[in-house]
């Protein structure tokens, strides 16, 4: 019953419950009073009995006394009065039977002797023997036996009476409950409808209609609460879906390839344009090693970087060689970024490929371009040194002034030109990765004093103040460091056209050295600074537009102190001057 | 059985009372001079349990008593048919106090103070002490065999269909200041 209660409607449970607990109520109470009605009947009836066996013993022991039995059944004749007497006898003093009713009945019909005086039930009468007395004396026994018709009778009209009553409740409830049910039901199903409805539409936007604040009151704005930001989710969830198909898109129709790895290097996503440049298909690559696409050279590259990422270091950029499907080698330029989950969690790379094979081709091709001319430069600049020295020489045994100053200047340009080649020379060896960078302990002091008397010869305009090193022993390429030092120097001077203090110093901590030229010349705007070392970089200003140059210098000087484990730095501001700086590991002193 | 503890000999000597009325039927023609030996005839058994039965219906004032201890006589005039019969009856007995005592008496004069006074069918001259005690106040006279004319005393015994029956007088008995259980009148004959 009330496992089926489970699954019935509300409403049926609730009238259910309703009648359930009116029936039991009803029954109980019925079943409470008819008990109460059956001790009070039977305490009454023994009431009743007892007081007429009274009367009829007090009438009785004349009777009794004088041995007159036609009397004594005439007393006894009383009880017709009472229809549920069924019988009764007179005993005398001596116990024996003397008078009888109904007068009919034999001496079989009641007790053989009187028993114990008291009324009692047996077996579904009233019996009662009652001591006659006159003058306190005992002058016999009355026995008297009375039927329980009369309550049988009351009993079976009260469960008559009580199970139409409980009917007529019943129904009563019924209508009732009907109607009262409603006031909780109502709300439910109200509730119940709109949510039906939201889940079938799909439709956010409808709200419950709140009726009470009881609990399904709250219910409701638990509910409404929850429309709302199922609602609001929904949007943001369609938003971001929305963000993502266009990324998506993006990502699909790029010209770079787009992959996705784990930190592990399994690869996670691959665009078409992955496809395309590496010739294996999405299916072919997810779940497999990025580092199937590194020659074998360049194998170990990838767990550097993730060394590297998992470190906490950037790595924006940088460039590299890759294989495709069919082992051909290109040259490709990977941009890192690191993918976090919502918590700020790593958990994965993603890494924008671009294929830069025909760019280094152009670069290479240039290079090449530009040694063979150098070379070719070289050569007769070579020979134009060498005879302009042998006509200073006449010049200076004929002591032709003129001619000496004007031969010194077209040495000096030459050498100014020779240098220049050299500098094309060494960037198209950098460029074309045959620099050779021969290291060896050298005392960094004659070095410096060198390209510092070198450079005071060449101007008188400026004062160049040498604050000396010191013996100090540093492993590097002394001439190429020395092309470094003559590079800072003369930038010095050329951005300091006003001529003044140029200071040169070294400060030696920790191991290392640090080699700093500061000029008070125009400074360097931040602008410029951050592309400073950049290959054929300019600085544009008014003041220094007649400085000739390329924009090799400082991108040959930052390679090389690259290749020192260092880097070049600059301090600098507009019209205060310039500093620059590099550090050199110190062996020894 | 309590009761009967407490009144030994009267409860056993009633129960032969009754069962001596129950066969009286059959024994009252029989040979009484036998039984006679130790006890009265049936008959004369039942009158004397009758005689001290009188005295828990009927109701004597207590100005019929000179002290709170006298005694309550019963009294017997001329032959008495009783022998110790009624001593056994009444003994140990009372009267609202009284002891029970009886007393018999040859002639009419003898009787001093009496509650109850038997009056003998034999050789007393019954019409005497009627006479003598129709204005005696507070003697229940008890007449015995009828045939006595009109008065026969406040009650006589008779017997009918083989019972020992009562008849009384209630005017007489009103007269002699006593007054009667309205049980005992309702079984009695009324005159």
């Amino acid at each position: 019953m009330f496992s089926n209660l489970k699954d019935t409607p509300i409403q049926r449970k609730l009238m259910s419950v309703m009648l359930l607990t009116s029936s039991f109520v009803l029954v109980l109470m019925c079943g409470a009073y008819l008990v109460f009605e059956y001790y009070s009947f039977k305490s009454n009836i023994k009431n009743d009995v007892s007081t007429l066996g009274i009367v009829i013993a007090a009438n009785s022991s004349a009777a009794l006394a004088f041995d007159s039995q036609q009397d004594a059944t005439e007393i006894l004749g009383a009880l017709k009065a009472n229809a549920h007497i069924v019988s009764a006898c007179l005993y005398d003093e001596s116990g024996r039977q003397f008078a009888r009713y109904p007068s009919t009945i034999s001496a079989q019909d009641v007790p053989g002797k009187p028993q114990k005086s008291g009324y009692r039930f047996e077996s579904g009468y009233l019996i009662g023997y009652q001591p006659v007395l006159q003058n306190n004396e005992r002058m016999g026994t009355l026995f008297i036996k009375c039927d329980l018709d009369a309550m049988n009778d009351q009993i079976l009209r009260f469960l008559l009476v009580g199970c139409v009553l409980i009917v007529i409740s019943l129904f009563a409830a019924y209508l009732v409950s009907q109607t009262l049910q409603r006031a909780i039901s109502a709300p439910i199903l109200a509730l119940e409808q709109t949510a039906n409805m939201i889940s079938k539409d799909q439709n956010y936007a409808i709200r419950a209609v709140k009726t009470g604040k009881d609990e399904i009151g709250s219910l409701t704005d638990a509910f409404n609460h929850m429309l709302s930001r199922l609602e609001k989710q929904n949007l943001e969830i369609m938003e971001s879906e929305e963000a993502s198909s266009k990324l998506a898109a993006i990502v699909e129709t790029s010209n770079d390839a787009i992959i996705g790895q784990t930190l592990d290097g399994v690869i996670t996503s691959w665009n078409k344009s992955a496809e395309r440049m590496f010739g294996y298909t999405a299916d072919e690559m997810i779940g497999q090693p990025i580092s199937k696409m590194a020659p074998a050279e360049r194998a170990d590259e990838n767990k550097g970087i993730l060394a590297r990422l998992s470190k906490g270091e950037r790595i924006e950029n940088f460039e590299t060689e890759r294989v495709d499907k069919y082992n051909k080698l290109f040259y490709v330029s990977i941009t890192v970024s690191i993918v976090r989950d919502s918590l700020g969690n790593t958990i994965g790379v993603s890494k924008i490929v671009r294929d830069i094979t025909e760019k280094k081709q152009e670069e290479i091709r240039k290079n090449d371009f530009i040694a063979i001319v150098s070379h070719e430069l070289k050569t007769p600049l070579t020979s134009i040194k060498a005879y302009l020295q042998l006509l200073l020489g006449i010049a200076k045994k004929e002591q032709a002034s003129f001619s000496i100053n004007a031969l010194s200047k077209a040495e000096g340009q030459v050498k100014k030109m020779t240098s220049m080649v050299q500098d094309f020379l060494s960037l198209a060896r950098l460029e074309g990765g045959n620099i050779q960078i021969n290291k060896v302990p050298f005392e960094l002091q004659l070095l410096m004093q060198e390209v510092v008397d070198e450079a005071m010869m060449l101007n008188t305009q400026h004062k160049l103040i040498y604050n000396n090193c010191g013996s100090i022993i540093v492993n590097g390429d002394r001439d190429k460091i020395g092309q470094v030092l003559i590079n800072l120097l003369s930038n010095a001077v050329k951005y300091d056209p006003d001529g003044g203090e140029i200071i040169v110093s070294c400060d030696q901590t920790d191991g290392k050295v640090r080699i700093s030229i500061t000029d008070h010349g125009v400074g360097i705007s931040e602008k410029d600074q951050a592309s400073l070392f950049d290959r054929f970089y300019r600085v544009r200003n008014e003041k220094v537009k007649t400085v000739s140059g390329f924009g090799i210098g400082l991108y040959l000087v930052a390679t090389i102190v690259g290749y020192h484990n260092s880097s070049i730095k600059v301090r600098s501001s507009e019209g205060a001057g310039s500093t620059f700086y590099f550090d050199l590991d110190v062996i020894g002193s | 059985m309590i009761v009967m503890n407490t009144y030994p000999s009267y409860g056993r000597l009633k129960m032969l009372i009754f069962s001596g009325a129950f066969v009286l039927l059959a024994m009252f023609c029989a040979d009484q001079k036998a039984l006679a030996q130790e006890k009265p005839a049936l008959e004369y058994q039942v009158k004397a349990a009758f005689l001290f039965n009188f005295t828990k219906f009927v109701y004597w004032p207590e100005m019929a008593f000179n002290t709170p201890n006298a005694p309550f006589v019963i009294g017997i005039i001329g032959r008495d048919p009783f022998g110790s019969y009624l001593e056994d009856i009444i003994a140990n007995e009372k009267v609202g106090g009284h002891p029970i005592m009886v007393q018999r008496y040859p002639s009419l004069r003898e009787i001093t103070g009496c509650h109850i006074l038997y009056i003998s069918p034999n050789n007393v001259p019954i019409k005497n002490v009627i006479e003598a005690y129709r204005q005696k106040k507070n003697v229940l006279t008890v007449s015995d065999a009828g045939g006595l004319g009109n008065w026969e005393g406040i009650v006589s015994f008779y017997v009918e269909e083989n019972k020992v029956k009562l008849r009384i007088g209630v005017k007489a008995a009103k007269n002699a200041e006593l007054e009667i259980s309205s049980k005992l009148l309702k079984i009695a004959k009324l005159q």
